[in-house]
């Protein structure tokens, strides 16, 4: 809200980072995110943490409301919800409950409206280090631990709890429950590779396809990748540290969700390497003069400076 | 229900109809959709601004003549990227309100677009898609949409008009209740034709929506 306390913080994240992706711009659902980022870091680091958040694909292709991919991760979504919760996937499909009513504003905003701050922030912590697999196994988890009152309610009553999820949700429950949910599927896994690019290997090739060749064009931005917050953790250097430390013995086996709250920790081990990625933005896609986006201009060089110094 | 019923049963074989209707609301980015719904539904206006992400469902239980409506109101994001997104969420919607703000003229422009947007996902066929139009936020000073041009914009594609205030909850209900009555006769019509063209043994199929 205008003069609230970080409106202004978010108003310039927000503007530069429609003078740096014209081509995405300003869309509902930003914010949300954003906000988590400024209270964990400062203007130029957030907007930093926030542009290459969304270089991520899964973001890319939802805040570009790119349908045909969003569709494909809905299907997806829905392979493993059958495999997990057959009781009531069947309910829902009676009901005509699609996932897109619930996914959306979830994914949208990586659970950041839907949930209590502190649970948000510890899924983030843990999609930073998982991918974009863990937003959708969260959700799983979510309507795992509410099946049974789920499948007791109609179309309209499921479709309202789950776009107004309870506000007392106990956390180590719904980590409890997301931790019982399995992301493989006889032969189907959610894959993820390098650079972005994410393959579901065998629910969807053309997801591969299509995704291939945007990973290529998200990879002629070194930044996000560089940021570590871009890309498969293992490969990356926030998530590669963090990994190392986490590595268990017989790799291969599922880690365990860490417990406690990291964000700010991956963040900032993200934002130390990145001293000269926006200037490769800058180079890169040149910034269109025009007078609304000021306010993103007089960020970008706070940015500037502040890193150069 | 049919002509072929005797008027003197009628009452006693539909003590109260019930009907469930879907409604779905839509417009620019910002002319208040979510809160013309909850002005309508909790008789609540918050001034805080939350967006709409997908969708968010209402649903409200009116009276109309000897029919109790349940309705299901769809409240969808407006920006205008999510237009094919939230599209699918058209599907077998009884009634439109299409929605806009008088302080802001490119909303009002927006309009015709959401219109054949919306009709292009109901059946195309159909005439009789009962739509109402909202200028909402007359209660604000610097309005720009002329009362006239609306009007005279919403009477050429033959849809009733309303001045709403969702802050001071102006011509909210009567504006809501026009566009149920209207979807409650259009859905009365379907579903006398269907019994004249052909007998459904299955009850209500095609609309209700309880479980």
């Amino acid at each position: 809200m205008k003069g609230g306390p970080y409106h202004d913080m978010l108003h310039s994240i927000l503007g530069a980072y429609t003078c740096y992706r014209p081509d995405v711009g300003y869309v509902q659902g930003m914010s949300f995110i954003a906000a988590v980022l400024i209270l964990n870091l400062d203007t130029a680091d957030a907007f930093i943490a926030f542009s290459n958040l969304l270089n991520k694909p899964c973001q890319m292709a939802f805040f570009r409301v790119d349908h045909g991919l969003m569709l494909t991760y809905f299907a997806a979504f829905e392979v493993f919800f059958e495999e997990n919760l057959p009781k009531l996937f069947a309910h829902f499909k009676k009901n005509n409950l699609t996932a897109d009513i619930y996914l959306i504003d979830w994914i949208f905003t990586l659970y950041s409206k839907s949930l209590p701050l502190d649970l948000a922030c510890r899924i983030w912590d843990v999609f930073c280090r998982d991918g974009e697999e863990f937003l959708f196994r969260t959700a799983l988890g979510i309507l795992k631990l509410f099946e049974d009152i789920l499948t007791r309610m109609d179309f309209i009553h499921s479709a309202q709890f789950l776009t107004r999820l309870p506000e007392d949700l106990p956390a180590d429950e719904v980590f409890a429950s997301i931790a019982t949910v399995q992301m493989q599927s006889r032969n189907k896994k959610w894959a993820q590779q390098q650079c972005s690019g994410v393959l579901l290997t065998g629910v969807s090739q053309e997801l591969g396809e299509q995704r291939r060749e945007q990973s290529l064009q998200d990879c002629v931005t070194p930044l996000a990748i560089s940021l570590g917050l871009a890309g498969s953790p293992e490969n990356s250097l926030v998530g590669g540290a963090v990994c190392a430390a986490e590595r268990q013995p017989g790799n291969g086996k599922r880690k365990p969700i860490p417990q406690t709250l990291r964000l700010r920790g991956y963040l900032h081990l993200a934002l130390k390497q990145s001293s000269t990625w926006h200037l490769y933005a800058f180079r890169l896609k040149p910034v269109k003069s025009r007078g609304s986006f000021r306010v993103g201009f007089l960020m970008l060089e706070l940015a500037l400076k502040q890193n150069s110094s | 229900m049919t002509s072929a019923c005797p008027q003197a049963l009628k009452p006693l074989m539909n003590p109260r109809k019930k009907v469930d209707l879907k409604l779905i609301i839509v417009g620019a980015l910002g002319v208040g959709k979510t809160s013309l719904l909850h002005q309508y539904v909790h008789k609540t206006f918050f001034e805080e601004y939350q967006t709409t992400l997908g969708a968010s469902i209402l649903s409200k239980i009116i009276i109309l003549d000897d029919t109790t409506l349940k309705l299901q109101i769809w409240d969808t994001g407006g920006q205008e990227r999510f237009r094919s997104m939230v599209s699918t969420f058209y599907k077998g919607s009884d009634g439109c309100v299409l929605a806009f703000d008088v302080t802001d003229p490119e909303s009002f422009e927006a309009l015709g677009i959401w219109r054949d947007d919306v009709l292009a996902k109901i059946n195309p066929m159909e005439q009789s898609y009962p739509m109402v139009v909202l200028g909402n936020k007359i209660d604000l000073e610097d309005r720009k949409v002329p009362q006239e041009v609306a009007r005279g914009w919403c009477k050429a594609k033959d849809m009733p008009y309303f001045e709403v205030s969702a802050k001071n909850d102006i011509n909210v209900v009567q504006a809501f209740e026009v566009l149920a009555s209207q979807a409650l006769l259009r859905y009365q019509g379907t579903v006398e034709s269907h019994l004249v063209d052909s007998i459904k043994l299955s009850p209500g199929q095609p609309k209700s929506r309880c479980c």
